[in-house]
């Protein structure tokens, strides 16, 4: 095993989050109310400054510093995110890229410029405060900084394990929680045995609760009061920096898995099952616009950051495995050995298998390359002036990242090529017809229409 | 909604609950010790058993001891009656089974809702 460099880990992990950064600014592009949306880009941008500054990427923390502050007064509600400021906010991520794949072709210059542009859609609190001088104080009052004020409770509630034989039940007590607010709560399912060590009166599983409400500590105590002695909580106040919209996720960082948690859930209580595998009675969910709901920030759950090449090394192993097991299968049918016949077929059953997982493993769904044409219409649409709607199907469709099959072509890559020209002509085309003023909406679909490998 | 068992020696405290619980729209069946209250608990399909300590015959800790070992009525919750906020109470019957507690004298109100945190529609 070779270690690797910390910043190489940084511009990996940084290029997924500038995917995500983009993706959700082009998603506030349609939908600038969605808080997921403004809080999922906040957060992109909040890691990026904290690991640049950690991986010595100075520049880049920065700048990503000012584009963060003044992001954070859109994700207060205080400015909304217009059109302008998303065309802005793409150009600052463009150039935290730049600074971190090509530090020696940035030039400060144009990150000057874009943060000028910044200042311009986003004048600074100070200067807002000062602009508008009658209602100032609600202004300046409601820009506090609100970092470190309490929003809620997170708490962890651990059971006795005979808890159930004693007529408690911990769903119960979780739906009372949810009563005093909306809350998360995530299962945690590490103290559950072996199935043939498990009693099945008994309580196995733990629970990681972030409660928003403003109760205070005794009306928490009061749902727990029969069972206060048969359990231990662990409670703290939930601070506002905690609150991007999916503190779901959060939690996570610290316990992972939730979607094994969610099933998991069913086996211990059996009498609720289907009130386990749901949140309790949680935030309002946005409703999203689109058919096909994309999260920005759906990515890289539950998932093991590894390299390309070593995957690339392994389907090369995989592939000499399973030309060597071929050669026994041919040797197996020629002999009259039964038992060496057995073996050859067990050896090519699990070579097969092997080869789809690892197959299967190096493939990436194409809504990853998609992204890119997100950008590039985005990009056209406003140098034309023309509203565009581009829609993706398929997205879940996997495919080989790197096409190196098909000499020259790569999935991401010839698309823009091709469409951009096309794209343009159609659109000037609908121009020259319209000859008039009016906005021209083209609709382009991109469907995958085969796999691709 | 639910079937509750109250387990009382005294008429009274049962008719109050009764007449608290019904409106609710609950059921109430009644029995006046501890001994009876195990035989109406197991002939009858209850959802909640409210029970007093103090009872002749069988007094509702040992009540509370049986219904634990009736292996069909595992997870029934019970919540006992008591005069005293006494501490070493509460932990003697929560030692034996119990669910949770209702301390006297209550308020119609928080009968209900001692039981709409035990018994579920």
């Amino acid at each position: 095993m070779t270690s690797l460099d910390p910043a190489a880990v940084f511009r990996q992990e940084a290029a997924e989050l500038f995917e995500v950064l983009e993706a959700a600014l082009l998603d506030l592009g349609q939908d600038p109310d969605d808080r997921e949306l403004i809080d999922a880009a906040f957060r992109a941008l909040h890691t990026i400054k904290g690991s640049g500054a950690m991986f010595g990427f100075d520049k880049v923390a920065t700048f990503t510093h000012e584009f963060e502050t003044a992001f954070e007064r859109v994700r207060k509600g205080e400015i909304k995110p217009t059109q302008d400021l998303i065309s802005v906010a793409l150009a600052a991520k463009d150039f935290i890229r730049a600074l971190i794949e090509t530090p020696d072709d940035a030039d400060s210059i144009i990150g000057d410029s874009i943060l000028a542009d910044l200042t311009r859609f986003v004048p600074p609190e100070g200067a807002a405060a000062s602009a508008a001088a009658a209602p100032a104080p609600a202004t300046a009052s409601a820009a506090e900084p609100t970092e470190n004020r309490p929003i809620g409770w997170r708490l962890r509630l651990e059971f006795d394990q005979h808890i159930l034989r004693n007529g408690s039940n911990p769903l119960d007590l979780l739906e009372d929680l949810a009563k005093l607010g909306p809350c998360f709560v995530v299962p945690l399912t590490d103290g559950i045995p072996y199935i043939d060590e498990m009693e099945p009166e008994d309580c196995y599983l733990k629970w990681d609760v972030a409660l928003h409400s403003d109760c205070d500590k005794a009306a928490i105590d009061d749902v727990f009061m029969f069972v206060i002695d048969e359990m231990k909580l662990t409670l703290e106040p939930l601070l506002q920096q905690d609150r991007p919209t999916a503190p779901f996720q959060d939690m996570l960082l610290a316990e992972p898995l939730p979607e094994v948690a969610a099933s998991e859930v069913s086996i211990v209580p059996p009498a609720e099952p289907v009130a386990a595998a749901e949140p309790v009675a949680s935030a309002p969910k946005p409703e999203r616009r689109s058919a096909e709901p994309r999260r920005a920030d759906d990515r890289g759950i539950a998932t093991v950051r590894v390299q390309a090449e070593r995957l690339d090394e392994l389907m090369d192993r995989v592939g000499e495995l399973v030309i060597a097991q071929a050669r026994l299968s041919q040797l197996a049918a020629h002999g009259s050995d039964l038992s060496i016949k057995m073996i050859a077929e067990e050896i090519e059953r699990l070579a097969s298998s092997l080869r789809d997982t690892t197959m299967g493993a190096r493939m990436v769904p194409i809504g990853s390359l998609f992204g890119r044409f997100r950008r590039l219409i985005h990009d056209l649409s406003r140098d034309l002036g023309k509203p565009v709607e581009f829609i993706t199907t398929g997205e879940d469709t996997r495919t080989r990242q790197d096409h190196d099959r098909v000499p020259g072509r790569s999935a991401g890559s010839p698309h823009p090529q091709l469409d951009r020209p096309r794209h343009r002509s159609a659109v000037r085309a609908c121009r020259r017809r319209q000859a008039g003023a009016r906005a021209v909406s083209s609709l382009r679909r991109c469907m995958p229409a085969r796999r691709c490998w | 909604m639910a079937t509750i068992l109250t387990v009382d020696d005294s008429p009274s405290i049962r008719q109050m609950i009764k007449v608290t619980l019904e409106p609710a729209g609950h059921s109430i069946l009644e029995a006046g010790d501890g001994a009876q209250g195990l035989t109406k608990a197991q002939s009858t399909k209850v959802d909640l058993v409210i029970t007093d300590l103090n009872m002749p015959v069988m007094n509702g800790l040992e009540l509370i001891k049986a219904l634990r070992k009736v292996p069909t009525l595992v997870g029934l919750p019970i919540v006992f009656l008591t005069t005293e906020s006494n501490e070493s109470v509460k932990q003697e019957a929560k030692s034996c089974g119990a669910t949770g507690w209702i301390t006297k004298p209550f308020k119609p109100e928080q009968l209900v809702s001692v039981v709409s945190r035990l018994v579920r529609a």
